[in-house]
């Protein structure tokens, strides 16, 4: 060995390395493998635990909850994955059941004492841990507004999401008073998920949407002059007109098509003189609006700008509109 | 993969000592050649090797993120949700007959809840069309649409008499080749997002809700997202569902299987994670419309298409000076049957390195050019050298490994060294893929599935990869005889389109 | 003698407190996971008095499973359980001649006096 020249020993060092390497990859990867089908069939026969007590529970009526709960504490409920699979078991009763069946599963959850668990891992675990925690909390209606409030400007956009949903689906009205302690911007997608809450988490009174038509945030502003479309508040029409001139034009965006949705007569009157100043995404949105709202002649008055700027979006708009309007179409 | 580097290393050494002996001066010329040949192997080894550690290591962070981002699985919900943005699914479907209609059934019960589906009949010589026609119950279809982008003459829209078909809309055109379909079909698609697929693909039932994931942020335009692709041979597959994942029993498969996670685990996730993606697979991806046609649609003259567009749709971005990005999801959404036999291997291979070389050449200004960013410095040059040039290197190698045999000047002592550096690395590239397919998002759960993949990666450079190899220098080959094709690669300009949208 | 029920779902929570709920009211519990097994049991077992199926299965879906027993044993009392609330799909199924139609989120309280009201009117 001494004797060789120095790019052998290079070679032969790393041929030492690479198969060093593979041998404790390869072990890693077997060990992992084994490792997580033993932790499989534990999970299977814990899984099964739960869900025979949770039945139990659930449709026994002499079932003792208290004294039950006590000992299947003590007897299955000691590891962390235990409690996280048995969480995870009472989500998805929780998902398919309502009534009274859906009120005793909070009940059970909170006599296994997972609530505490839960907040404990909202208070020290890591970020991921707490996006979780946040979303256990929502889903089962445990209060905790103030704890969970301290999230929702956090830096992880899942915790921030999670906690925003918090707020909605826990809420008996307001739904949307967390949106006064808002400081960042909402993405499309929480956007979504909020209205989609709204329509079928959220079971209080309508809120009054124009309340937020002042907040500093356009993402909230968006969705308030969204929502007021959606839920047909005609009245908050005249709020809305305003925001025709708005600086941010996904704002402006909305407004011209809440405003179409809604059927607002002027809606045009006040549109088409700015058509030419609009920006692509507007000027499509207005082009939809004179197809509904408008006429044929109408559409046509906007024909000299379209040839002045030439925008393919636009004009593939308007021609599409133009000949779906031609009367015998 | 690595390639012949140290065995001309032992050269050096050994030339000087053969010089120390008094050789003739003709021999210092070729020691010399040999010795910066050798190095020049061994540095290109190195980057190789460099390159795929910082892969593995981005492409990790990439999946812990991911996972954590995304254990909640709350997204399930919003698969009711009626204000999801509208997309419309794009399959070009040639000379189909056979399983057409079961494919577009199972398009059809995809879960999301505003989609179109177009098939594009690109010119079927056999009985698509009619069974299209016969099993949904189409009828004409007169609406509107513009021929925005170039393609051959479609022939007939149509539509189904079926509500339970209503979102279905078939396009019946002239041959003319995958991008010249896919361009039609954007052309008669109604939303603003589109999603590409190969129509035989078999899509979990969430895909699209989590493709469409990456384009609802508000801080960046997002033009595309593509996931991962899987193999879905010898898994069983129940109405267009894959029911249970099996490990197939060819070994040729399963080395693609190997291939694949290190593609798409390893590979793609780092370029992610730095922003430097160059490609979406054709089989599954979705773009933003707006973007595919100012960037000119889908190449008809290059057959790699896919990667040709997101690389202009990029290019066409940087120009613009738009701060945008491209989405990729690790989680195994498409599973596509890969070839089962050395023959249609053979052709594929051969065409991706026509595809990657072509894509290459058209877009050989952004190549080491500063403006592009990690594209124009890391990316391009990546796929210049370690996909289009790494088989070319390697046989180069190997004919100069014979040259210096014939010479008699190899130390055999080196060949073996060499030899094993090279195995060991190949090995170890790919059981790291293994193990971060069982960290990520492990598919294949027995045990003995794990072993056999491991035999295999230990086979794979073996069997498996020289084979690659020629087919890559066939590629290769067969496009320097193709040259001329390059010359005509003109793209359909923004200016041409314009034209089209304004006389029409 | 115990009167028998088909339960055809593909949710094992689902099926378990079903089985669990509805074994406890008296009943005999049969389940298959998807329409091919209901189809086979249906065939092979003529002791089933009443079916519960979900719409959206596997394989066979419910609609068409709805059309077959309909077709076959046109007294079988059926009971969809089902996770839309379309307006479109609950009248469609009333009009191919389903009893009851529940949703999902489900009261299994509710579920079992459903089931005893239908058997019982058979």
């Amino acid at each position: 060995m001494p004797d060789w020249p120095w790019p052998l020993k290079v070679t032969a060092f790393f041929v030492c390395l690479f198969f060093l390497l593979v041998i404790v990859t390869v072990s890693a990867l077997i060990i992992l493998r084994r490792y997580k089908n033993a932790r499989d069939r534990k999970k299977k026969l814990f899984q099964d635990n739960i869900d025979t007590f949770l039945n139990n529970a659930l449709f026994d009526e002499t079932f003792n909850l208290k004294k039950e709960a006590k000992t299947f504490r003590f007897q299955f409920l000691t590891f962390k994955l235990q409690k996280k699979i048995a969480v995870r078991q009472i989500l998805v009763y929780n998902e398919n059941l309502k009534g009274e069946s859906s009120i005793t599963l909070k009940n059970i959850f909170r006599a296994l004492e997972l609530d505490t668990f839960i907040l404990d891992s909202l208070k020290n675990g890591r970020w991921y841990d707490k996006a979780r925690a946040i979303y256990v909390l929502s889903e089962l209606h445990v209060k905790e507004s103030k704890q969970v409030a301290l999230y929702l400007n956090d830096k992880h956009e899942t915790v921030r999401a999670q906690a925003i949903y918090f707020y909605i689906k826990t809420a008996e009205n307001k739904p949307l008073s967390f949106f006064s302690k808002l400081k960042k911007e909402l993405t499309l997608w929480e956007l979504i998920q909020l209205e989609d809450c709204l329509k079928f988490v959220y079971e209080g009174a309508t809120p009054d949407f124009s309340l937020w038509l002042k907040h500093e945030l356009s993402t909230v502003l968006l969705f308030s002059i969204r929502m007021i479309q959606q839920f047909n508040q005609f009245e908050h029409i005249p709020a809305i007109v305003p925001f025709l001139d708005h600086p941010n034009e996904q704002v402006r965006k909305q407004a011209v098509t809440s405003l179409r949705k809604l059927n607002y007569e002027k809606l045009l009157d006040e549109v088409m003189p700015k058509f030419s100043k609009e920006t692509r995404l507007v000027k499509k949105e207005i082009i939809k609006a004179v197809e509904t709202l408008g006429d044929l002649q109408m559409l046509h008055k906007l024909k000299p700008t379209l040839e002045e700027n030439m925008e393919w979006q636009t004009q593939l708009m308007y021609l599409s509109a133009e000949k779906r309007m031609q009367p015998n179409f | 993969m690595a390639d012949p580097t140290y065995v001309l290393e032992c050269r050096k050494k050994d030339a000087t000592q053969l010089l120390n002996l008094g050789e003739p001066v003709e021999n210092l010329y070729i020691n010399h050649i040999t010795e910066i040949i050798s190095w020049l192997f061994l540095a290109y080894g190195a980057i190789v090797c460099s390159g795929y550690v910082f892969s593995a290591f981005f492409s990790y962070l990439e999946i812990r993120e991911y996972k954590r981002k995304n254990g909640l699985k709350d997204e399930i919900a919003l698969l009711q949700s009626t204000n999801l943005p509208s997309i419309s699914i794009l399959a070009p479907a040639y000379n189909e007959e056979a399983n057409i209609v079961e494919n577009v059934r199972s398009l059809l019960t995809m879960n999301y809840p505003s989609c179109e589906i177009v098939i594009i009949n690109d010119g079927s010589k056999d009985g698509t069309m009619e069974k299209l026609i016969e099993s949904f119950h189409l009828v004409k279809d007169d609406s509107v649409y513009y021929n925005i982008l170039p393609s051959q003459n479609i022939k007939q829209i149509y539509k189904s008499t079926f509500k339970s078909f209503k979102n279905l809309k078939v396009v019946d055109k002239a041959n003319g080749g995958k991008a010249d379909a896919l361009n039609a079909g954007i052309n008669v698609s109604k939303h603003d997002i589109i999603c590409c697929i190969d129509v035989d693909c078999v899509l979990e039932s969430d895909a699209l809700l989590k493709l469409i994931k990456p384009f609802l942020n508000n801080e960046k335009k997002v033009i595309a997202s593509g996931g991962i692709i899987r193999i879905a041979n010898s898994c069983i597959i129940e109405d267009g569902k894959i029911v249970e994942v099996k490990l197939p029993d060819k070994f040729l498969i399963r080395a693609q299987i190997i291939e694949y996670f290190r593609a798409f685990l390893m590979g793609r996730m780092a370029w992610s994670r730095v922003d430097g993606l160059l490609l979406i697979s054709g089989a599954f991806g979705m773009f933003d419309k707006e973007t595919v046609i100012e960037a000119g649609g889908y190449n008809p003259n290059t057959v790699g298409e896919d990667m040709e567009l997101l690389v202009r749709m990029r290019r066409l971005m940087r120009n613009r000076k738009v701060d945008y990005t491209v989405g990729f999801i690790p989680d195994p959404l498409c599973w596509t049957e890969v070839p089962h036999n050395w023959t249609i291997l053979h052709r594929q291979r051969n065409r991706w390195t026509r595809g990657t070389a072509e894509t290459l050449w058209i877009h050989r200004r952004m190549m080491f050019n500063p403006k592009y960013g990690v594209l124009g410095l890391l990316s391009t040059p990546y796929w210049l050298f370690f996909e289009w040039f790494a088989p070319l290197v390697e046989f180069f190698g190997i004919l100069f490994f014979i040259a210096l045999m014939i010479l008699g000047q190899i130390n055999w002592m080196f060949v073996l060294g060499f030899t094993m550096v090279s195995y060991g690395f190949a090995v170890l590239y790919s059981v790291t893929a293994l193990f971060f397919e069982e960290f990520s998002f492990q598919q294949y759960k027995k045990t003995t599935y794990t072993y056999k993949l491991i035999l295999t990666a230990f086979l794979e450079p073996i069997i498996f990869h020289p084979f690659i190899l020629w087919s890559s220098l066939k590629g290769n080959i067969d496009l320097i005889r193709g040259r001329k094709s390059w010359g005509d690669m003109s793209r359909a300009g923004l200016g041409k389109i314009r034209e089209e949208v304004i006389t029409k | 003698m115990k009167k028998r029920i088909l339960i055809i779902e593909d949710n094992p929570m689902v099926v378990k407190s079903l089985e669990f709920k509805l074994t406890k009211d008296g009943y005999d519990v049969v389940v298959a996971e998807d329409g091919r097994k209901a189809l086979e049991i249906l065939k092979e077992d003529d002791a089933i008095e009443l079916v519960i199926t979900d719409l959206m299965l596997p394989y066979i879906t419910g609609t068409e499973l709805i059309e077959h027993i309909r077709n076959n044993t046109p007294t079988m009392p059926i009971i969809v359980l089902s996770t839309s609330n379309q307006e479109e799909i609950i009248t469609d199924a009333f009009m191919m001649g389903v009893n009851d139609f529940i949703t999902k989120p489900f009261s299994p309280n509710e579920l079992s006096l459903r089931v005893k009201r239908t058997i019982e009117s058979h």
